[in-house]
């Protein structure tokens, strides 16, 4: 069977631009509405709802900041609760020098006299100036002083209370007798105001005097 | 007539044509427009967010220091009302020992530098134990001004050294009453020389201050 497409081409693509121009209204439209809609909604939040949360945030702030500021003596306050804050830190880290002369006390041989001791914290050094009949003395107090340890109550174990012992001063005459200097380092756990040390001394130190420095200057 | 009418439709066609042209170049236009003016404002909108988060933020910490605030004064009001302060003096009275907590806090960090008021305490000090012989040291209120006050105080060292005088017991007291004064003293270098009737110390140390803290109320840019 023979069709005959009685329409004119004319007219086929006068109906297939209607339907294409019905189509891309329609959609440029929509796009139109979307992005027009998008934009107005964008302007709403930006301009309209963000600024009111704005202002209600800045409105709590300075309502807070001057209930702040008006409670009396508020700086005074914060300033004895900082400094009360601070204090037992730096109250733990100070020295306790004085447990130098019980060590001292401990480890010097009783014929030996001290007139000069030096306790540097900056760099852990103890030296010690002063006389002795012998050298023999002075050799076993630098001996006690290697060997001395330490303990710390609560922790295990035992560590050198001197390192680096040196005699660094020498001299002997028939008036003054044997006169020394010995520098040593000291672990810095010995005057550490939260332990709680014991030295250890060796048997042999011969150190029972009551005083350290020489009698008579 | 028939010669007429597919020519019409061709008009049509082509004015179909053009106006499918305009409106597509009107809407891409506005589209394009849109697109654009509203990706610019979701970057205010971004930005805006994040200072509103940062405000609200800071809205939320302030409510809080206003109930910490209310609650620190009711503490600090029973730390300073105590009859006897931290170190066993009484709260009126005029011994060294004696004042309110709030003033034996502040004597054992003041919270500006002074000083001649450190050299009058560490001769008090001394003079209770030894024979003081000289208080040296820098004044530095000048430089130390700019630490007035500040939000997040840190102590500041105040360097001194001193000398004294006396036998063996009256030196180890002395040192002994650096360690247990109020006032945090940190032994720098301590030297003693002499005989144990008459020794002489050489006392190299730090104690401190603390600038005094303020409610640090700051801007901050948002970007």
């Amino acid at each position: 069977m023979v069709q005959f497409n009685l329409l004119p081409d004319v007219k086929l693509n006068f109906i297939k631009t209607r339907r294409q121009k019905h189509t891309i209204t329609t959609i440029s439209f929509l796009m139109m509405a979307v992005c027009v809609g998008l934009l107005l909604l964008s302007f709403m939040v930006a301009n309209v709802v963000q600024k009111q949360i704005l202002k209600k945030a800045d409105n709590d702030i300075k309502s807070r900041t001057q209930t702040l500021r008006e409670v009396p003596d508020i700086n005074k306050v914060l300033t004895v609760q900082s400094q009360l804050k601070t204090l037992p830190g730096l109250h733990d880290k100070k020295q306790v020098t004085s447990r130098v002369f019980g060590y001292l006390t401990q480890v010097t041989p009783s014929q030996i006299s001290l007139n000069k001791l030096s306790l540097d914290y900056t760099v852990s050094t103890l030296s010690v100036t002063g006389t002795s009949p012998t050298i023999d003395i002075v050799r076993v107090y630098a001996d006690t002083l290697k060997r001395t340890t330490f303990q710390i109550k609560g922790a295990e174990g035992s560590n050198k209370a001197f390192s680096e012992v040196v005699l660094s001063n020498f001299g002997k005459s028939d008036t003054t007798g044997t006169t020394f200097t010995l520098t040593m380092k000291f672990n810095e756990q010995l005057f550490n105001p939260t332990n709680e040390v014991t030295l250890v001394v060796p048997a042999n130190a011969g150190a029972s005097q009551s005083s350290i420095f020489e009698e008579k200057r | 007539m028939s010669t007429k009418t597919p020519l019409t439709k061709r008009a049509m066609i082509d004015k179909a044509n053009a106006s499918i042209v305009l409106l597509v170049s009107v809407a891409a236009f506005v589209s394009v427009f849109s697109l654009v003016a509203t990706k610019t404002l979701f970057s205010q909108i971004q930005y805006q967010q994040r200072v509103i988060s940062k405000k609200q933020d800071a809205a939320r910490q302030l409510e809080k220091n206003v109930q910490n605030a209310e609650k620190l004064r009711t503490s600090y009001e029973a730390f300073t009302g105590a009859t006897t302060n931290v170190i066993g003096g009484i709260k009126v009275g005029d011994s060294a020992k004696d004042g309110d907590n709030a003033k034996i806090i502040l004597d054992a960090l003041p919270s500006n530098y002074d000083f001649p008021a450190l050299a009058t305490n560490l001769e008090t000090l001394v003079s209770q134990q030894a024979k003081l012989t000289s208080i040296t040291g820098i004044d530095d209120e000048v430089v130390q001004s700019s630490n007035a006050t500040s939000g997040t105080p840190q102590p500041i060292e105040m360097p001194f050294q001193l000398t004294a005088e006396g036998n063996y017991d009256q030196i180890k007291n002395l040192i002994i009453a650096t360690e247990s004064s109020i006032r945090p003293i940190q032994h720098s270098v301590v030297e003693i020389t002499g005989g144990q009737a008459n020794l002489v110390l050489n006392l190299t140390a730090n104690t401190y201050y603390q600038p005094a803290k303020t409610i640090d109320y700051k801007s901050e840019v948002v970007r």
